[in-house]
């Protein structure tokens, strides 16, 4: 019998130690964030729990500096294009010089506000303090898994947006950004796509010639599919510069 | 099929709808559209090609059978005359291609061959 548990002493001597060695490299970890429940306008209960290393070698210290002794504990929600919008978040005193961990509480009840319908993602953080400015700046410690709640859309559902319209954006669909870009692109690609097409239709003309057989009815064909095909190829050549001609016109307008 | 330019900035976005997924077919893109017509192109110079062997072949023929009738030959003459023109067109695209280039913009054109190698 005494044999049979001797080798799980040595796993258990060697293993925990190696995983909350691990588990501490960061400084603190999030034990526990949840949202209950899952919906938005009305009261919610955060769920929020973290412990903080400061137990020997206390990763606290290293992780955020010596004679810190605080951290940032914060609810974000991440909005597209926008960034990330604190919920609530507050700084929190933590003594590693007591070379102990401690867990907090951080939980707290709150009524997510409404915004556009949708997913909408939230998660939690613990910060290093930073001096003054965005908590965000600084230095990461935990961070937890993202929360989504989907946001239903029409009326009755939720608070409508405090100030509607004010922080309205929607990604620019198309990969140019200026009037000007845009029509360069749309010139390029009537450049990429008739280039092909003056190839075919140049040896289009080249089989007429080919087959003609010196028939002149057929000979004047190809010969005029070559000449326009020739005249289109140099309106496509004259259109990409004439962009650039217009654009010189309008600059000398303006001095 | 051939893929003549890399066309970068008119790379066609993905449509944000799903409702597509699992249907049969493949998604047509800009730059599936490019791939066609480089394609049709690269078609057309192959038949090219072949046509031109058969051409100077078949204009051989009427030189053969024409045997010496001044009419005839003449035909020939005029045929094969017609036919090398047809060849340098064919042969030249390019060429003509650049040419035209080289003289509306001056130099700064740019413009790939088409490779046809898959």
């Amino acid at each position: 019998m005494r044999y049979k548990i001797y080798p799980l002493f040595l796993i258990a001597f060697i293993l925990v130690p190696l995983f909350s060695y691990a588990n501490q490299s960061s400084g603190g970890d999030i034990n526990a964030f949840d949202i209950q429940p899952r919906s938005i306008g009305t009261p919610v209960q955060v769920t929020f729990r973290a412990t903080i290393y400061g137990g020997s070698p206390s990763s606290f210290l290293v992780a955020c500096g010596v004679n810190v002794k605080r951290f940032w504990w914060g609810v974000y929600e991440d909005i597209n294009n926008w960034g990330d919008t604190l919920v609530r978040g507050d700084y929190r005193t933590f003594d590693p010089y007591t070379y102990r961990n401690e867990s907090f509480n951080l939980s707290f009840s709150t009524t997510l506000p409404s915004r556009s319908p949708g997913n909408r993602t939230f998660y939690a953080v613990l910060y290093c303090p930073v001096s003054q400015g965005n908590p965000l700046d600084g230095k990461q410690i935990s961070r937890s898994s993202n929360i989504v709640i989907n946001q239903p859309a029409g009326p009755g559902q939720g608070v409508p947006p405090a100030n509607p319209g004010a922080d309205f954006s929607f990604p620019n669909p198309l990969q140019s950004q200026t009037v000007m870009e845009l029509l360069n692109g749309i010139i390029d690609l009537a450049y990429k796509i008739g280039l092909p097409i003056a190839v075919a239709i140049i040896i289009y003309s080249g089989i007429m010639f080919l087959t003609s057989g010196g028939n002149p009815g057929k000979v004047t064909k190809a010969r005029t599919i070559l000449l326009w095909a020739v005249v289109g190829l140099i309106v496509l050549f004259i259109g990409k510069g004439f962009f650039t001609l217009i654009q010189s016109i309008l600059d000398l307008a303006n001095g | 099929m051939g893929f003549l330019l890399s066309f970068n900035e008119a790379q066609a976005q993905g449509s944000s709808g799903n409702s597509l997924q699992g249907a049969p077919g493949i998604n047509l893109t800009l730059n599936g559209l490019m791939n066609i017509i480089n394609g049709l192109a690269c078609w057309i110079a192959n038949i090219a090609l072949v046509l031109i062997v058969i051409a100077i072949i078949f204009y051989g023929i009427m030189f053969l059978v024409s045997r010496g009738d001044p009419s005839k030959v003449g035909n020939a003459r005029k045929a094969l005359g017609w036919g090398i023109v047809g060849i340098i067109v064919i042969l030249g695209t390019y060429t003509i291609i650049a040419s035209v280039g080289n003289a509306i913009t001056g130099g700064s054109y740019s413009f790939t061959p088409l490779n046809c190698s898959d």
